[in-house]
């Protein structure tokens, strides 16, 4: 920055010459009012010693002395009494001159003192020396005649004094005003000079001071166009992370709504009839889609955490529920690998955010299962203080090289090449928990020792911590629903996942692709809901909404979307729908958003319903599919097939038990054994066998070959399937 | 101080206008003074004419000031100019006052108005004789009005005054 520099030391030598000026104008000042004060001294000083002009004074005597040389001459020449009168009177007079010149101060006598002293005190006594002759005379008339000789003579040497008294006063005089005229000409002049450099200095001030201002406005004018520049260079960042953030969306939703196709298709595909190695085949492709779901999913958490846009919502929640739950979705990971997860929570009630606590011991317990070959995941839970949480989840895995520990909370850091080929991921997941942590006012850590294993642990503030808390009430979501849905949804696929999902929720199903064809749809039929992707042709989900709203209808609308961004939420809400659903759809998420707005179907009397639709047209199977569907899916394949199970040893066992009652004629035992089993059956779907049951219902129609017909039905379920 | 300066002026003008008109006694000692001029009383035929007593039968004042002339303050004593200018009933606007060595100098009458200004004939407390710049020396409050004290007042402030004109 030379340009700066070179500013700095500019402004530095402006600062240092203002200075030097101000003080050199200050001292100037300073010099004039001294030299004011000097010369108003002086001025006072002469006002003060205003005097009475020695020359006019000399010259006065003078004059005195010459009048009386003259008089004291006519009384020679014209002797009388009026002439040696005038002689006695102009000698009084020429005395008070005297004392005049002795006792006046005069203008210049500090000056000129010794000099004219001299002059005037030689005056003074030839005057005095004259006085007690002319006492003498005034004492005696008589002798005035005989003096007049002698007093002209005196007189006349009077004279001559006062005629030197005159011309050196008056030298003195010329000499004093020469001097005095020459002082102020001195003053003035340096007074002059002083204002001069007053003046010069106040102009170099002034003129620095324009400078300044000039420098100043430039600086400023350069500061504009700076912070002009600033903006426009952070406008372009804005637009750039705008983009990248439409990018991540598209992306998502690139990404999303072929993966939404992917899973649900293996969700459905799973439900058919599959040989071992393509249920094998069909859990990769499934266990795949999750994955690059999951994948998805960080990335998407990420670009919301690094945005700063993370939704804290806190809300009460049992602490032991949440960690079962965390448990349930971990534990076939672990039991898969062969570990053991034990998770330890007291049941405790607290307020904090659920989901993102789950996100982040899902992301934790994962982690851990990814890293441990051999052993056990141990998740402890524990109040730490009143308002605290502390969590630790403790692996037997690889454990992380103390080198590599401070890098384990960073972006996109995985901790070395070998370990992405081998255990995959994007590196995100501990820097969304360390982000999820720290928006909730909580710290993140972890131990380890390389080999021995790894222990993540993070402690929440946490509000409201209740003991004991009631059991929360079971709320279940139905998965089987009456009505009619209209799905506006223009990819293919994600229209036939979508409707085979509803149907096989007990919905009857209209598909559109676009929001046009979705109006009009509406305008012919009643529907009950509708689901309404986002983006779509020709018209789109939220223009659609709006222009049915408009409308007046009133029928819910659910949003499909495979953006998960809170603003496309927020948009939907807007727009005027009801909820909304992010692809991947499957099943529950489905329920889940259907239950507030569909009369959800009860099981018994599903099942009585289809047992009675299935005695009245009976399938080639023999099973209730609708039924079937919504029973794997409330309880799982595993669940279900395990059941089939127990019906073929169960089963079978109470089949007998009801053909020996009916041997011994124990009618009622019978009766109780075959109403069982039909709720066993039924139960699983199996409407054939329900009805054949049913039909036997008349203990007096039963014999040995229905037993025998019930007998290889129930052996025929495992075909069946 | 001023004020109080200026109200005895004016008291002693007012005098004087009040008592224009009146009669002189005749000098029964020397005669000091001789006033002429445009005056309504005389007492010597057109001039009037003052001995010691006269003038000291007038309002009379003390000054005490410094003076160019003198070392230090002196205490002069005499009557006012303005009660001279009542005793001989003028309103002339100026005098001439006549030094015993032929000096004359002009003095405006408005000083005798506006300062109480003594035609002095006693230096502390002594008559003046011509060698002591008697018989009269104009005075005027040099102390009292610091303005006065510079050339021109000290021009007018005539000594050896044997003589005054008004006109």
């Amino acid at each position: 920055m030379p340009g700066a520099a070179s500013g700095r030391g500019l402004r530095g030598r402006t600062l240092i010459l203002i200075i030097t000026l101000t003080i050199v104008s200050v001292i100037t000042f300073v010099a004039i009012s001294a030299m004011l004060i000097r010369l108003q001294i002086s001025e006072a000083r002469t006002a003060d010693q205003v005097r009475e002009n020695a020359v006019w004074a000399a010259y006065q005597a003078d004059r005195e002395a010459g009048h009386l040389v003259e008089v004291i001459m006519r009384a020679e020449l014209n002797p009388s009494a009026q002439a040696y009168d005038e002689v006695m009177r102009r000698f009084d007079v020429l005395y008070s001159r005297a004392d005049v010149i002795g006792e006046a101060e005069f203008s210049f006598d500090v000056v000129k003192g010794a000099v004219l002293g001299d002059a005037s005190n030689a005056v003074r006594s030839a005057i005095k020396d004259l006085t007690p002759i002319f006492d003498h005379l005034a004492a005696h008339p008589d002798l005035r005649g005989a003096a007049m000789p002698v007093l002209l003579e005196r007189t006349q040497v009077i004279r001559g004094l006062t005629e030197s008294f005159v011309q050196k006063a008056n030298a003195a005089n010329n000499s004093f005003r020469v001097e005095e005229r020459s002082f102020v000409r001195g003053t003035y002049a340096t007074l002059a000079v002083s204002v001069l450099m007053l003046t010069f200095a106040l102009l170099a001030v002034v003129g620095l001071l324009i400078a300044q201002i000039v420098h100043i406005s430039r600086t400023g004018r350069q500061l504009e166009v700076l912070s002009e520049r600033n903006a426009k260079a952070a406008e372009a960042a804005e637009a750039g992370t705008r983009a990248k953030s439409a990018f991540l969306a598209s992306m998502s939703h690139e990404i999303r709504t072929p993966l939404n196709g992917i899973i649900g298709m293996a969700e459905i595909l799973a439900e058919t009839p599959l040989s071992e190695t393509q249920r094998q085949q069909l859990g990769v492709i499934w266990q795949s889609g999750e994955l690059l779901l999951d994948v998805i999913n960080d990335v998407l958490d990420f670009s919301k955490v690094e945005s700063g846009k993370i939704d804290i919502c806190e809300a009460e929640f049992n602490l032991r529920e949440l960690l079962d739950t965390v448990e349930a979705v971990m534990s076939p990971r672990a039991v898969a690998k062969g570990l053991r997860l034990s998770i330890e929570a007291p049941a405790i009630a607290i307020t904090a955010d659920p989901a993102r606590l789950r996100q982040i011991l899902v992301n934790l317990v994962g982690n851990a299962i990814k890293f441990t070959e051999q052993g056990s995941i141990t998740v402890t839970a524990r109040l730490e203080g009143d308002a605290n949480l502390a969590v630790k989840v403790s692996d037997t895995g690889i454990g992380i090289l103390e080198g590599l520990q401070s890098k384990l909370f960073k972006e996109f850091s995985q901790l070395d090449n070998s370990n992405t080929r081998r255990f995959g991921g994007t590196g995100l997941g501990l820097v969304i928990c360390k982000r999820l942590i720290e928006a909730m006012g909580g710290t993140i850590g972890a131990d380890s020792r390389p080999g021995e294993g790894s222990q993540f642990w993070f402690l929440l503030p946490v509000k409201n911590v209740k003991s004991a808390i009631e059991p929360a009430p079971i709320v279940e979501t139905p998965s089987i629903f009456q009505g009619s849905i209209l799905v506006a949804e223009d990819n293919p696929i994600n229209q036939q996942v979508v409707s085979r999902l509803l149907e096989r929720m007990g919905l009857s199903v209209q598909c559109v692709a676009n929001g046009a064809e979705a109006l009009e749809s509406v305008s012919n039929h009643d529907f009950d809901l509708i689901l309404m992707d986002m983006q779509m042709p020709v018209l789109d989900g939220l223009a659609t909404t709006r222009t049915l709203r408009e409308r007046g209808k009133g029928i819910p609308i659910v949003g499909l979307t495979a953006n998960a961004f809170v603003s496309d939420r927020d948009a939907c809400f807007s727009a005027g729908m009801n909820g909304f659903l992010s692809k991947p759809v499957t099943k529950s998420k489905l329920a889940a958003a259907l239950a507030p707005w569909l009369k959800a179907r009860s099981f018994s009397s599903e099942t009585e319903q289809s047992s009675r639709s299935r005695m009245c047209e009976p399938d080639t199977h023999g099973i209730d599919e609708d039924y079937r569907t919504a029973l794997i899916a409330e309880l799982g394949d595993e669940v279900v097939e395990r059941l089939v199970g127990e019906l073929l040893t169960d089963g079978l066992a109470q089949l007998r038990a009801a053909r020996r009652a009916f041997l011994e004629s124990q009618d009622e035992t019978c009766m109780r054994c075959l109403h069982s089993l039909k709720g066993a059956v039924q139960s699983l779907g199996f409407a054939a066998i329900g009805a054949t049951i049913e039909a036997g219902r008349d203990v007096r129609l039963l014999d040995a070959a229905w037993f025998d017909r019930l007998e290889t039905m129930i052996r025929a379920v495992r075909k069946e399937e | 101080m001023r004020i109080a300066l200026a109200l005895l002026a004016f008291a002693a003008a007012l005098a004087t206008f009040c008592a224009q008109a009146g009669t002189l006694p005749t000098p029964t000692g020397q005669v000091i003074l001789t006033v002429r001029g445009d005056i309504a009383n005389t007492n010597a035929g057109d001039a009037a004419e003052f001995d010691l007593k006269m003038l000291d039968d007038l309002t009379n004042r003390t000054t005490v000031t410094r003076t160019p002339w003198y070392d230090g303050a002196q205490s002069f004593s005499g009557p006012f100019v303005s009660a001279l200018m009542r005793a001989v009933g003028t309103h002339a606007t100026t005098m001439r006052l006549h030094a015993v060595n032929d000096y004359t100098a002009d003095v405006p009458v408005q000083d005798a108005m506006r300062y109480p200004v003594i035609l002095a004939t006693r230096i502390n407390g002594m008559p003046m004789s011509v060698r002591e710049k008697g018989p009269t020396f104009l005075i005027y409050p040099f102390d009292e009005a610091p303005d006065l004290y510079n050339e021109v007042y000290f021009g007018r402030s005539v000594w050896q005054v044997e003589a005054v004109e008004f006109f």
